[in-house]
């Protein structure tokens, strides 16, 4: 039977949601930064902590066990969430920055002088620092896949970049800032062609739009926890196995090992090569409860009305004359950012503050992309399936004291 | 109109921040520094020149918010005409407050404890601190250079 989307019931399951913020109801439009957590997610690392805590693997007793029963449960969840053929796959780590320096500091072995690694203009700074890193090490070139003024990445100019030196490509699925959904199978296929590794940024897509990464034929897939509904402090690097066991650890220390003396140390098998150290397993099981949580609302239909609701607020935001979009891609999720001629984003924040409306103002971690739209920054309002029309209507009654205040 | 908004944005910073004064670069200087606050990506030039008196004459140019160019504009009617010395103390004190809430306290002139309002937007001191810290770094850094 197909469930119902019930937004009432849904905003009942967000205990912060109910609260005013300055005297207003919260209209909390920041989503794209992190999301709020249901009480399901709160309760799960609860119980945990009352119920369940030691730490996980090799401990013999009862405590550890169901530790350990959770944390590898949890994994498994997460595989079958993304479609991972097997959980092995599913390495945990802080979140998606640290998934990708895991990639870029365990594959730079495979990189050379001259090789060449591609990202695009519209990358957040966790998907461009990290390689900056490996091309000063290793001596590869950083090439960049340029957009157009819609904010859409240009196909034609990769397949030209595309060559023999081509080891890796890392782009968003979809833009932080812009909300522009990229095409990345036809990445991924175009880069197999040159036998170049994909890793995808997914920090924004999981939580947006069904995850297939056998599907998708990617190499590497990353995401954080606390922008899918789950706690924060845990995230996720999907890799291929094949892949994965050609890679060198990234730290070391225990669980991550097989044996050590002190002439020689042997490593662990998947995922735990990748997970030295005590685990976040509070954060997993937050995470695998988020994903629970997820798969009881017809999610489909989410992703639906959170696309609804982007679609008024543009339409909303018409009503301005002033207001310049950045990012208008074809293809979007429901992120909308704008500027307001001559009237600074961390002006217009700080009103909307006070008129209880939560938006992110600034560059949004991605500074190229705001000197290829030659801005200091916009203002930017990411919307979820719990925000509702009246939320949007309280932001378009706020940008208009803004405006007034500012003009 | 919310109190703390009205004090925030009171007349005084809204003219400064719209129509800063001292705004530019000049042909000469003898002090130069960057400001960059990464939260938000907002830019300060900061150039200082002195007379033969050794009095201080600041102007800027920035890529900023209301609040960080109304701070910057009535720092440089501030600090304009006084000795580097004096700048350096009014500049302390200035940074002082704003961090920690005693800016009333301070010998400060009447036009800088407009800057009060943003102290109760713990986000938002920064804008307002960068210009002032900006020139610290301009007139120490000139020090610095010179030995």
């Amino acid at each position: 039977m197909n469930k119902a989307f019930n937004l009432e019931n849904i905003r009942k399951d967000f205990p912060i949601l109910d609260q005013e913020i300055n005297g207003s109801p919260l209209a909390y439009f920041d989503n794209a930064a992190s999301t709020q957590k249901p009480k399901a997610v709160i309760d799960a690392i609860k119980n945990y902590y009352e119920q369940d805590h030691s730490n996980v693997h090799r401990g013999v007793h009862t405590l550890s066990v169901r530790a350990t029963e959770l944390y590898e449960e949890s994994r498994t969840k997460i595989a079958k969430f993304i479609n991972a053929n097997t959980s092995n796959e599913v390495v945990f780590t802080r979140g998606t920055t640290e998934s990708i320096n895991v990639l870029a500091s365990t594959l730079s072995g495979l990189i050379k002088q001259g090789d060449e690694i591609l990202i695009s203009t519209m990358e957040h700074h966790s998907n461009i620092v990290p390689w900056q890193e490996l091309c000063i090490r290793t001596g590869a070139i950083l090439k960049i896949i340029p957009i157009n003024k819609l904010g859409e990445l240009q196909l034609d100019s990769l397949e030209k970049l595309l060559g023999k030196k081509t080891k890796i490509i890392s782009v968003t699925h979809i833009s932080n800032t812009l909300g522009t959904i990229n095409p990345i199978k036809k990445i991924i296929e175009l880069a197999h062609l040159y036998n170049a590794y994909v890793v995808i940024d997914g920090a924004q897509a999981i939580a947006h739009t069904p995850i297939d990464v056998q599907d998708l034929d990617c190499d590497f897939y990353t995401f954080s926890g606390h922008k899918l509904y789950g706690p924060t402090g845990i995230g996720v690097l999907y890799g291929k196995e094949n892949l994965l066991n050609k890679l060198p650890p990234y730290q070391f220390g225990g669980e991550m090992i097989l044996k050590v003396t002190f002439e020689n140390t042997s490593y662990n098998s998947l995922p735990y090569k990748f997970e030295a150290g005590t685990p976040n397993i509070a954060g997993s099981i937050g995470l695998a409860a988020a994903i629970d949580y997820l798969n009881s609302l017809p999610l489909n239909l989410c992703h639906q009305y959170e696309m609804e609701i982007h679609d008024y607020a543009l339409d909303q935001l018409k009503s301005f004359s002033n207001i310049r979009l950045i990012g208008e891609s074809h293809k979007k999720s429901p992120i909308i950012s704008f500027i307001a001629n001559d009237i600074h984003p961390h002006d217009v924040g700080t009103i909307l503050n006070q008129k209880g409306v939560a938006v992110r103002t600034g560059h949004h971690c991605t500074m190229p992309l705001m000197e290829f739209f030659n801005i200091s920054g916009t203002i930017r309002a990411s919307f979820s399936f719990y925000n509702t029309k009246n939320e949007v209507k309280q932001l378009i009654g706020g940008l208009g004291i803004a405006f007034k205040m500012l003009s | 109109m919310d109190k703390k908004l009205q004090l925030l944005y009171q007349s005084t910073i809204l003219e400064h921040g719209q129509d800063p004064r001292n705004f530019g670069k000049p042909d000469r200087y003898d002090e130069f520094a960057e400001g960059f606050n990464p939260l938000c990506g907002d830019k300060v030039n900061i150039y200082c020149k002195y007379n033969f008196n050794l009095e201080l004459e600041i102007t800027f140019e920035s890529v900023s918010c209301v609040i960080c160019t109304a701070s910057a504009s009535l720092m440089t009617t501030e600090l304009g005409g006084i000795s580097k010395g004096k700048a350096i103390e009014l500049i302390d004190a200035v940074l002082d407050g704003l961090h920690c809430s005693t800016l009333n306290q301070k010998p400060l002139s009447k036009q800088l404890t407009m800057l009060d309002g943003v102290k109760e937007f713990p986000s938002r001191i920064q804008c307002a601190a960068l210009p002032w810290a900006t020139t610290r770094k301009a007139m120490i850094e000139s020090e610095t250079r010179l030995e």
